[in-house]
């Protein structure tokens, strides 16, 4: 038992406001349960831009985290405050994530964070019932420009917009050589 | 548990043949669940290789004990974020024991020390697992120095220096990790930086001193952020450790190895000494 939930799946309730509204939005009463996957991680599991991944904090060995990766290893990607850095090149074996809520503490805060921390990758919201289904993989696709006007409203494409330069392998592995 | 027999007993006496197998089936993967969860989350032995770690541990296989309940501890005893005094780091454990006057008797055999081998997995590469040894923890200031010898890298996984002629990691850009990877956190230890007038940001740039050609023979400073350690491997020319990919975050730490079963049996003491 205690062996399929760790390495297979599981199902658990996510708290916080970091990723509105595609989870625990406002007007919802209640957390989001959502099922936890964790067959798909791992050095073998194909990790793509878009992804929701919950991972234990760099910082603090205190609880997951849950955010989405935005950028793979070898993009370079603009940051937002209060990153020091204007732009990153993600190193070998990390990923940059980010909350889809403006205000979440993600890799704005703490950099890129190693692919062996990511924990599970979220796959469906169980409840509540009216957002039953697959989490919808937002597809952040690089922009070879920069310098695109950031609207707060639009969140995808200012993502994409801030993803300056990355390769376009969708079914991208950790082994991949660059 | 009681349940579960009774179930296997009636299976056993219902239909002979077929049950025993299941039977047997079922306890031998109850039995090999039970031991992986024992390995996973108390220890268990563990076989490690590699040059990185002589003369500690030999470059053939060697069996050794890794111990994964200490740094599990260390998580659940690790200083809250949620806490409601925030800026003083106090776990909830921490401050009951504070309360009841047992702060810290003899219950720290479990914290990871500086000088504990420890299985980390490689945050350059998520299948790999890697063995070395804790040199900083979080708070600490490591000097890198640049004349020592160096390891040779990994083939075309992290860009070479342009600039730089001589390939020492702390004083040329050629290691793009090292240089960004420590920018993690709001930096709450006061450090002064080498610059007078840069005012005590949240974000202190790392390293310290930048690196110029004219300071190839200066060590680097390091200031390890909240959360992460330094490892080293004792064979420090043919270690790829934290001089390459800087420091690692604890919870990357897998456990703690404690001693040796095989070639040469023996527990793993401190090594280090405080210099003065």
């Amino acid at each position: 038992g205690i062996v399929f939930v760790d390495h297979f799946y599981s199902i658990r309730v996510v708290s916080g406001s970091s990723m509105q509204p595609t989870l625990n939005p406002i007007d919802s009463r209640w957390r989001d349960f959502v099922l936890f996957d964790k067959l798909s991680i791992g050095g073998y599991g194909v990790y793509r831009r878009g992804d929701i991944v919950s991972f234990k904090s760099p910082n603090n060995a205190g609880p997951l985290l849950v955010k989405r990766i935005v950028a793979l290893e070898g993009d370079v990607i603009q940051t937002m405050p209060p990153y020091p850095d204007k732009e990153v090149t993600i190193p070998t074996g990390h990923v940059w994530v980010e909350g889809d809520d403006w205000r979440s503490r993600d890799s704005n805060h703490f950099g890129p964070i190693p692919l062996a921390l990511i924990d599970a990758k979220l796959s469906w919201i169980l409840w509540p019932l009216s957002r039953l289904g697959p989490i919808d993989r937002v597809n952040i696709r690089p922009s070879q420009t920069s310098g695109q006007a950031w609207r707060p409203a639009d969140i995808w494409k200012s993502k994409s917009a801030r993803l300056k330069i990355g390769h376009l392998k969708d079914n991208w592995r950790p082994n991949d050589a660059q | 548990m009681q349940s579960l027999r009774a179930y296997l007993n009636t299976l056993r006496t219902s239909h002979p043949r077929s049950s025993k197998l299941t039977l047997r089936a079922v306890v031998a993967l109850q039995t090999l669940c039970a031991v992986h969860l024992f390995f996973e989350y108390v220890g268990g032995p563990r076989i490690v290789s590699g040059p990185s770690m002589l003369p500690t541990l030999g470059p053939g296989y060697e069996y050794v004990i890794e111990d994964t309940l200490s740094p599990r501890l260390a998580t659940l005893f690790a200083p809250s974020p949620y806490s409601p005094r925030r800026g003083q780091g106090q776990g909830i454990m921490k401050s009951f024991m504070a309360m009841l006057g047992v702060d810290g008797m003899g219950m720290e055999g479990w914290k990871l020390k500086r000088g504990d081998i420890v299985v980390v997995r490689s945050p350059v590469d998520p299948r790999m697992v890697i063995c070395k040894r804790v040199l900083g923890l979080e708070g600490d200031i490591v000097a890198l120095d640049p004349l020592a010898p160096q390891t040779p890298r990994p083939q075309g996984s992290i860009p070479e220096s342009p600039s730089s002629g001589i390939e020492s990691i702390p004083s040329s850009p050629a290691s793009p990790i090292l240089q960004f990877v420590p920018r993690r956190f709001q930096n709450i230890f006061s450090v002064t930086p080498s610059s007078p007038s840069s005012p005590s940001s949240t974000l202190a740039p790392m390293p310290m001193q930048s690196p110029s050609p004219s300071s190839l023979t200066q060590p680097t400073h390091i200031l390890i952020p909240p959360g992460h350690i330094w490892l080293t491997g004792d064979n420090t020319s043919m270690s790829r450790d934290s001089r390459l990919y800087g420091p690692v975050s604890v919870a990357l730490v897998r456990g703690v190895v404690r001693a040796r079963i095989w070639p040469n049996p023996c527990i793993f003491e401190d090594p280090m000494t405080w210099i003065d």
